[in-house]
This record gives structure tokens, C-alpha cells and sequence, in this order.
């Protein structure tokens, strides 16, 4: 994108404009970021207790707790059988941890979504990077390659990457940015994407694979060890940190590109380098959940509505948010009609959906009466 | 300003994919076993041998003591009075009628092409036609580890599952299960091919499934034959349980699982849990309806005394493997007593007559000492001799 030379006066405009919607009151920012934070921090610690404590096997909360420190400390705990320790340290503890990783980082990632496409539809589930992921991953089962955990991930991420980026260099095509073409250009690619995983399904011949590849898609946790936690855990921290650092850049973004521009940021190169973050979050929550939906058009936009667009507050909040939303949907995924389990997606829709309309609709009727 | 933006970001960029690139490297070096992907691994090699021997994986000696008792054909056509469709059971020319959930269907003569939409209706038929008669498969119904009729499909031809390839075969009439979508019903039906619905539950040998088709196939004798085959099978399997008189609370508890990635179980109201009864067992997923998914941490809730699994033997084994290997298992008394088996999954999950050779199987491995002197066959399939 060419830039052109702005007078000083515009400049000027531009920035009193910036400042009028997101004011630098940087203590205001951080107290209201530190009041939503620890809200959201007691919220999981709940929802982290009773997910550890809750399951189809029935452990003593003092048991848990200290099968837990035993899994932190590395030393046996006493009363505590190898069974009930086994059940806390192997199963709940990465399955909690990965449920909140992948929460997080689709949280995100729609939040990141929404800002660069300036679209409250933009979503990795609508815009085609699960489906970019799911087919990767897809592939990679079908063909049978083994050998490391890493392919799943890896192919899941290239896949998302590649969709994403495609989306982007479609809506670019010319000299400028079309948000509209670029929203049409996802859900083409969303269809697109969907019918090359279905062929690869279909053309599979071994029907165990098949199942493995339709029972994959529909997301959940099962299974979860701590190599997928040792895997996903850097990877979501550190692109979370990288958005939470690019706030105040992706609130400038929101102002239009030639505003942005003029407020000194490199529009185009920030906006890729945010696209290939978007992608690699989404990836990583795709290779090891299969498509939960939902989580990251609900989370930023319940954010929003409570905090406003201020994306200092947004991602960071909507992170955490993500990771209890994903961890609560589990914990009564698994426990509702317990022994059996439902997938996680499911309950995602059924929470989420319900409590976007209510809070949609509590928002609106509440800025009308004033 | 936008100098110092453009840095940052892309040092940030650049530092994960650094740490991206050095993860991959550390995690791509260890040689740790994948113990967890989101699917486990398929083409993981499978141990030579089993963990325990599947029960009908042997030949069956060629000198058995005894053999269950098998039919004794004896024409009476009375038995078809209690078959749910049969418009007028003392009709036994044509047309015909018959009601079922499709409506009623009046079939104006022997059908001499049929098309069967499901696995179990189709394993029926085989047992009730000839092959000849049969329009078409699908490509699971040759498949031997699910079907039981995988011998017997030969040369007939394979078709997808597009309705208008079901509709060029001009089938005499279509049989559905209630499983069959109904949109595919609606273009067989406007097509002015007569379609009949059955519930196919999978219970009780399935004798009013047989006689029902037997009827609208005009193979009414080799219907009685085969019911008569089936019930006296299972009876035999029912008396021997019974004389082996294993008090209620002394019953092994039985758990049927397969893994897909994730697991299934089969619970209440599912034709495994029929089996299990049938075969004397106690089923461990008797809290759950029909198939559904179960962590592995269910599995240590239940407890169960033995573990089958019912799906392809290689994944089977596979999946054996992984349970066994469980920390969390260790202390289920199945694993203790290592009895988990993989059975042969094509008589467990096919909702057909074949069912029964699921329940002789089961009932076997449940009380060796009550069946040591039996050694069960196959069904016969329809023979034109």
C-alpha cells in the first residue's frame, strides 16, 4: 500500500480522533484491565477446583488437592491411591489445562479477526482457518503418517495459515483492502475448505480412519495427555502476550487504514503479521480439539459489550474469558450425563448462544433507555 | 512512532516463530512413543499376539462333541400370524400387503430383484435368497471384518449412495431400516418402487425381521427354517446359562467398547446389551443408553470384570494395548485378570440374526466350563440345494 503524505494538520486530527475513542488514561486502562482480569481469575480458579474434583470416578475434594500438589511438588501423596492419583495427574490436570489453552487462543483469535476485518461476523469457525486446519489435520490422518506428535499440529497450522492467507491476498486483490470482499472471500473458502475435508473422509478407504477423522472433527478433549499440553501451552501464551502487546496498535486499526497509516502504523505488515498469529492460535486449537465453535465469536463480543472496544481491555479479557468459557463447556461436557460424555461442542453453542442473544439484548435495551 | 511499532511487532513475530521453530525441533527429536493425538495413531505395528486370544479367531475342529441344535423345518405357517406388517397372515399368494411405517405396500408377485439400504436387512436376505435375486451392495456390505456376508456378496455390483442409483436397478422393492434417511425414501417412493421399513432391533435373533421379509420376498419355508434355526440357537445358549445357575451377584460384568479416537461404550437398550444378557453377563454400561462416548476415567468408574472390544482387529488390538497400558486402569479387575478381548465385531454390531453367533461367542468366554463340550457355527446361508 502506497502512502501518501499527509499535511501536519491531518495528522493531527487523526490523532485528537484516536484519542477521543480510546483515551491514553493508562492507569484507567490498567485498573479496569486488573478489575476484569481478577474477576476472571477467581471465576476459573472455581471452575478449575471443580473440574479437577468432578468426574465420573468419585475423589475427595482433600484427595484431589492432594494429588494435585503431588503432581506440582513430584512427591507421593499420602491417602491418596495410585488410582485417584493417576486419574488427577494423567487425565484432569492436562485435560483442564489444554481445554483452557484452546479456549484461549480461539478467543483471541476471533478477537484479532474482528479487529483487522473490522466485522463482528469475522470468526476462525466462519472464515474458513478451522476449516484450513481441520483439513490439514485431516490429511494427515488419512495418509497415515505417524512418527511425532508434532505433524497434527503442525499440518493443522500450515492448513489454517495457508486459508487465512488466502482469504487476505483474495480481498487484496488491487490496490486496496475490501473488508466486504474479504468477509465473502472467508465464507467462500469456509465451503471450500469444508468440501475438501469431506472428500478426503470419503475417499478414505479404511473405515476406522474414517470414524477416527468424523469423530475427530466434531472437537473434544478426550484423551488429552501432557504432551499436547507441553505443546499448546507456549504456543497460546505466546501469541496471547503478542496480541495483548499489539492493543493499542489494533484499536488504531479500527479507525480505518488510512488513519492508521497516518498514526504511524505499517498497515499492511501489521495486519499479515496479526493474520499469521490469528492462523497459528487457531491451528494449534484445531489440531488438538478438532472445530469448537462458537468460542471465538461469542467471547470478544461478550467482552465488548461489557467493557467496550478498547482492545486493551478486549484481548486480554477475552483470553481469559476463553479459557474458563472452554473449561466450564468441558467440565458439563463430561459430567452432565456422566458416565457418558457429550462433545464439547455442543455445549459451547448451547451456552454460548443463549447468553450472546441475552446479553446482546440487555446491552441494546439498556442504551436505549438512556 | 511507526518506526517503533513496526519493530516491536516484528520482533514479536519473529521471537515465536523462532520459539515455534525450536519447539518443533525439541518435540520433533523425542523419542518418546506418541502417546496422544487428537486421533491415536492407526498404523501403529500390532503386537503378534493378542492379549488374549479373540474367542471364534480359532478353526473350528473338525470333530466337534456337540453341536447346538439347528433346524428342523416343519412348514407351519401360523408362526407368520405374529409378525408385525403382515396384513393377512393366511395369505400366503399374490399380491400381498404389507404396513409398515412406509405405509401400506401391495407387492403383486415375487420380487424378483431386491435392493436392501441396510447391512442387517441385506445379511437377512442372504440367508433367505439367493444371491441372483439381490440388485446391488455397498462397498461395507464385501467388507469382512464388518459384514457378515462378505463371502457370499461375490461379483454383485457395488453401488454408491446416491438414490438414483439405487432407482436404475429397477428393484422389485426396496427395504429400509429405520435408520435409512427419508429423503432417499421419497425418491425411491416417487420412482413408484414399493419400500418397506423395519425397525431391525436386533433382539431375539431378529425372527420377526426374518419372517416379516421372508414374506415379502416369497421365501416363506426358508423363513421358517432360519427363524427356527436362530431360535433354537439362542435357546440352547439361554438353558445352558441357566443350568449353570451363576447366582445375580456373581455375574462377570461386561463392558463393550470400541475407540475411534474417542471411546464408545454400549449401554442399556443397545443390541450388545441384549447379548450380554442373553450370554449371562451383567452389562457395566448399564447406566448409559445405547452408544455413547465415555472417558477413560468411566471405564475405572465401572469397573468392569471383562472387557470386549468390537471393532476392526487391528485398532482393536491396538486399543487393548493402550488400556492395558492405562496408569489409570490399573486396578479395574478386568485389566488385573487380563481379560479384555477383541472379538470378531461383524456378529456384535450388525443388527441381523448374526447377533446370535455374538451371544454363543460371549456366552463361551462367560462360562467356558457350561460350553466346553460345544463348538458353534456359522449360519447357513441360503442354499438353492
Amino acid at each position: 500500500m502506497r502512502v501518501r503524505p499527509r499535511p501536519q494538520l491531518h495528522l493531527a486530527t487523526h490523532a485528537s480522533r484516536a484519542l477521543r475513542v480510546f483515551p491514553r488514561t493508562d492507569s484507567a486502562v490498567v485498573r479496569k484491565s486488573l478489575i476484569g482480569s481478577l474477576i476472571l481469575g477467581i471465576l476459573i480458579a472455581i471452575a478449575l477446583a471443580i473440574a479437577l474434583s468432578t468426574g465420573p470416578v468419585e475423589i475427595p475434594f482433600p484427595n484431589t488437592a492432594r494429588a494435585i500438589l503431588s503432581t506440582i511438588g513430584g512427591e507421593t501423596a499420602t491417602n491418596v491411591t495410585s488410582t485417584q492419583q493417576a486419574i488427577i495427574e494423567k487425565v484432569r490436570i492436562p485435560r483442564v489445562i489444554v481445554a483452557m489453552s484452546v479456549g484461549m487462543a480461539l478467543a483471541v483469535a476471533g478477537t484479532v479477526m474482528q479487529a483487522i476485518f473490522r466485522n463482528p461476523l469475522a470468526d476462525p469457525g466462519i472464515i474458513g482457518t478451522s476449516a484450513g486446519g481441520a483439513l490439514g489435520a485431516v490429511i494427515i490422518i488419512a495418509l497415515g503418517v505417524t512418527g511425532s506428535l508434532l505433524l497434527i499440529p503442525f499440518a493443522s497450522i500450515l492448513g489454517a495459515t495457508i486459508a487465512l492467507l488466502t482469504v487476505f491476498a483474495i480481498a487484496f486483490f488491487g490496490d486496496r483492502m475490501s473488508i466486504a470482499a474479504l468477509l465473502l472471500a472467508g465464507v467462500a473458502m469456509n465451503s471450500l475448505l469444508g468440501a475438501a475435508v469431506s472428500a478426503v473422509i470419503l475417499t478414505t478407504d479404511n473405515f476406522t480412519v474414517q470414524r477416527e477423522m468424523f469423530f475427530w472433527l466434531a472437537g473434544g478433549f478426550e484423551g488429552t495427555t501432557w504432551d499436547s499440553a507441553r505443546i499448546i501451552i507456549p504456543i497460546v501464551v505466546i501469541g496471547t502476550i503478542l496480541t495483548v502487546i499489539s492493543s493499542r496498535d489494533l484499536n488504531l486499526l479500527l479507525l480505518g487504514d488510512d488513519e492508521a497509516q497516518s498514526l504511524g502504523i505499517n498497515v499492511k505488515a501489521f495486519r499479515t503479521g496479526l493474520i499469521v498469529l490469528a492462523a497459528i492460535l487457531t491451528g494449534i486449537a484445531v489440531a488438538f480439539a478438532g472445530i469448537i465453535s462458537f468460542v471465538g465469536l461469542v467471547v470478544p463480543h461478550a467482552i465488548r459489550l461489557i467493557t467496550g472496544p478498547d482492545h486493551r481491555h478486549v484481548v486480554l479479557l477475552s483470553a481469559l474469558a476463553g479459557a474458563l468459557f472452554v473449561l466450564a463447556a468441558d467440565t458439563i461436557a463430561r459430567t452432565l450425563i456422566s458416565p457418558a460424555e457429550l462433545r464439547v461442542g455442543i455445549i459451547t453453542a448451547m451456552i454460548g448462544g443463549p447468553a450472546f442473544i441475552a446479553l446482546l439484548m440487555t446491552t441494546h435495551s439498556n442504551r436505549s433507555s438512556l | 512512532m511507526k518506526t517503533l511499532n513496526l519493530k516491536a511487532f516484528c520482533l514479536s513475530c519473529a521471537g515465536l516463530a523462532i520459539f515455534l521453530l525450536l519447539a518443533f525441533a525439541v518435540y520433533g527429536c523425542s523419542t518418546e512413543e506418541p502417546t496422544h493425538t487428537p486421533v491415536p495413531p492407526t498404523s501403529t505395528p500390532v503386537p503378534p499376539t493378542a492379549t488374549s486370544v479373540p474367542p471364534t479367531a480359532t478353526p473350528i475342529p473338525p470333530t466337534p462333541t456337540q453341536v447346538p441344535p439347528t433346524a428342523t423345518p416343519a412348514p407351519d405357517y401360523s408362526a407368520f400370524s405374529d409378525v408385525p406388517g403382515i396384513v393377512d397372515p393366511i395369505n400366503f399368494g399374490w399380491p400381498r400387503e404389507i404396513e409398515t411405517s412406509e405405509g401400506l405396500v401391495s407387492i403383486d408377485a415375487p420380487p424378483a430383484v431386491a435392493h436392501f439400504a441396510s447391512l442387517g436387512h441385506a445379511e437377512i436376505a442372504f440367508g433367505l435368497i439367493d444371491q441372483s435375486r439381490v440388485a446391488a451392495i455397498y462397498s461395507f456390505f464385501a467388507d469382512p471384518e464388518g459384514s457378515n456376508i462378505a463371502e457370499e456378496v461375490g461379483d454383485l455390483q457395488v453401488i454408491g449412495l446416491e438414490p438414483e442409483e439405487v432407482v436404475a436397478l429397477e428393484p422389485d422393492v426396496i427395504v429400509v431400516s429405520k435408520f435409512t434417511n427419508p429423503d432417499l425414501v421419497i425418491v425411491f417412493k416417487e420412482a413408484e418402487i414399493p419400500v418397506i421399513r423395519t425397525a431391525l432391533e436386533g433382539s431375539d435373533g431378529d425372527i420377526p425381521n426374518i419372517l416379516l421379509m421372508a414374506y415379502v420376498l416369497g421365501a416363506e419355508d426358508r423363513g421358517l427354517e432360519l427363524a427356527e434355526e436362530v431360535r433354537s440357537r439362542l435357546e440352547f445358549v439361554r438353558q445352558r446359562v441357566a443350568d449353570a445357575d451363576v447366582p445375580e451377584s456373581e455375574r462377570t460384568s461386561v463392558l463393550s467398547i470400541s475407540s475411534y479416537g474417542d471411546i464408545w461404550a454400549a449401554g442399556a437398550g443397545s443390541n450388545v446389551d441384549n447379548i450380554i444378557r442373553d450370554a449371562g453377563g451383567i452389562n457395566a454400561a448399564v447406566e448409559i443408553d445405547n452408544f455413547q462416548q465415555i472417558s477413560i476415567e468411566s471405564i475405572a468408574a465401572m469397573n468392569p470384570d471383562l472387557i470386549m472390544i468390537t471393532q476392526p482387529m487391528e485398532s482393536g488390538l491396538a486399543f487393548a494395548e493402550t488400556l492395558k497400558a492405562s496408569p489409570v486402569l490399573q486396578d479395574v479387575t478386568a485389566i488385573q485378570n487380563d481379560q479384555i478381548y477383541v472379538v470378531k465385531t461383524r456378529h456384535f454390531t450388525t443388527l441381523s440374526h448374526w447377533n446370535v453367533r455374538g451371544v454363543e461367542t460371549l456366552a463361551k468366554m462367560l462360562h467356558p466350563e457350561a460350553f466346553a463340550d460345544v463348538v458353534f457355527e456359522d449360519f447357513t446361508q441360503y442354499d438353492p440345494e
